[in-house]
């Protein structure tokens, strides 16, 4: 017995050092955000960006939205594997969800925008994707009485310009929020929120299944780079941050509301999250750079169904009422 | 001798040494909204006896949220943590840029402080966005490190030892610009605290 008691103690002082932390899962605070100067945005503002951010006639050939690709009906994504822009032609990358953003420190799945802000304006200014340079936004934007309004009213005197264009759009994705999904409500007490399946899951989740090593803290999400072995020829972060091991990085996604953002991976490899979990459950072996955290996981049939129990308990829709256009 | 002149004479060198004598700063600073991250106050001196600064990393964290140094020292960085960590700045409004590459569980890196003096710069992890120190090059040391909390606004300081002659006080705050005032001694004074033009709070300063 005492023999027993001393090789348990002998194999948790060998792991310890093995585990890496992982910040505690929960609901994220709204005390926590950081908006820009610490000042929240007013309504005005926050309106102002919901009307751009459906409005077509911010691309060039005046056919596609924020919203086409991040589509609130699709989970704020295009269903698609990997992006379209505007004139057709296909991007290079699966378009990431936005909910939750408020509490995040970087963007883009490489990390290229440190925030929201200079992340509005990447895409609608990309040539591959709206492909509307900036000052001719700024002059048709101008000819429109409505957006006179609007931007008057949310910014006063300072009117219509690439700052406060990327202000308006940052301010209303910061405010589209998920915090009260089955998860939620059950890590607040209420015990019934969640069916047994997804308690299980939740538990593998944070243990066997290892998931917790990347996908942590309210957001699920550390907001980090990780190259999980996803084999294609994007270098992912490397890119952006010239730094070693970086080859393949790509910044881990939240999971709020995953169940409705398929497909799912950089490039939209995998179609459904059971086939996410079991290209985890692979783990990824013999795939040059792969982050040491990614290993096989020999999870059970059941345990995959109780890991996308809890990851739909994660669900929590947000509905947009899309706004008229001025 | 006579003993009064005995006396006389022992009290005249303490008397001479007046401009020499420390003082104690004390202040309390307030905000209206939340804190900063990290700041620091400190007197501008032209000398400082700061030793090697130590940068470490556990839990994807820095173990501390400002570190003051001065020009010419080494800053050493240990990875504490069980996950690979890249430390960087690339702060050129102050000449700060280093990149100490990628650092595996246990190791160690040094590099140079040479940016601008009287000034704090970010430090990041490029693999962990979310990591984020400074560390201020400063002469002097006579300083107080401020260690903000998110939800606190009232913070006392206290900075013992002062020699007089040393009047000329900075504040450094990420996101602020740099506030230099005068506090001569007994002086108290009420300085604004300001952020692109909006006052976010007030130090109110004495100094005994």
């Amino acid at each position: 017995m005492l023999k027993r008691i001393f090789l348990n103690l002998v194999a948790l002082i060998f792991t310890l050092p093995l585990l890496v932390f992982a910040a505690e899962l929960g609901t994220p605070s709204l005390e926590d955000i950081e908006y820009p100067d610490d000042e929240p945005p007013t309504t005005e503002e926050i309106e102002l960006g919901k009307v751009l951010f459906f409005d077509p006639r911010l691309s060039l050939n005046e056919k596609q939205s924020c919203a086409t690709c991040h589509n609130p009906e699709m989970g704020f994504g295009d269903g698609m594997a990997k992006g379209l822009g505007t004139m057709g032609e296909g991007l290079g990358r699966n378009t990431p969800h936005i909910y939750n953003l408020a509490w995040s420190s970087i963007f883009f799945w490489d990390g290229r925008a440190q925030t929201l802000e200079e992340q509005a304006l990447g895409p609608i200014s990309a040539p591959g994707e709206m492909n509307m340079p900036l000052p001719q936004l700024i002059k048709r934007l101008k000819k429109i009485p409505g957006y006179q309004k609007l931007f008057k009213a949310a910014y006063g005197d300072s009117g219509i310009n690439k700052t406060n264009i990327a202000r308006a759009i940052a301010a209303f994705e910061r405010s589209i929020i998920t915090r009260n999904s089955a998860f939620d409500r059950y890590i607040q007490g209420d015990k019934n929120a969640m069916d047994p399946a997804a308690i299980r899951g939740l538990a593998l989740f944070e243990g066997k299944a290892r998931c917790t090593k990347c996908h942590d803290g309210v957001n699920f999400t550390d907001d980090s780079f990780h190259n999980i072995g996803v084999n294609n020829n994007d270098v992912g972060r490397e890119k952006v941050s010239k730094a070693q091991g970086m080859k393949g990085a790509f910044k881990t996604p939240g999971l709020r509301n995953v169940w409705l953002t398929s497909p799912y991976m950089h490039d939209g490899s995998e179609p459904s999250l059971e086939a996410v979990i079991r290209f985890y459950n692979r783990g990824s072996e013999g795939i040059a750079g792969v982050s040491n955290l990614i290993k096989p996981l020999n999870l059970s049939e059941d345990e995959i169904s109780d890991l996308l129990a809890f990851l739909a308990a994660l669900t929590d829709p947000i509905i947009i009422e899309r706004p008229k256009m001025p | 001798m006579s003993f009064s002149k005995k006396i006389l004479t022992s009290l005249l060198p303490l008397a001479f040494a007046g401009g020499a004598l420390a003082d104690t700063v004390t202040a309390e600073l307030e905000f209206t909204k939340r804190p900063p991250f990290a700041g620091l106050i400190y007197l501008v001196d032209n000398k400082s006896t700061n030793s090697q600064i130590t940068i470490d990393q556990k839990d994807k964290q820095f173990t501390q949220k400002l570190q003051v140094g001065s020009s010419g020292q080494q800053i050493k960085f240990n990875n504490s943590d069980n996950v690979e960590h890249n430390i960087f700045t690339n702060e050129t409004k102050h000449s700060a840029n280093f990149d100490v590459g990628l650092m595996q569980p246990g190791a160690t890196s040094e590099v140079a402080l040479n940016w601008q003096e009287n000034s704090i710069v970010r430090i990041g992890c490029k693999i962990h966005p979310k990591m984020r120190a400074y560390i201020a090059n400063i002469l002097s040391d006579y300083y107080q490190v401020l260690d903000f909390e998110k939800k606190k606004k009232n913070y006392q300081i206290q900075i013992k030892d002062v020699p007089s002659n040393l009047t000329t006080m900075n504040l450094l705050m990420p996101g602020y610009k740099s506030m230099e005032f005068e506090l001569q001694p007994g002086e108290t004074k009420e300085v604004p605290i300001s952020k692109k033009g909006k006052q976010r709070g007030t130090l109110k300063l004495s100094r005994q």
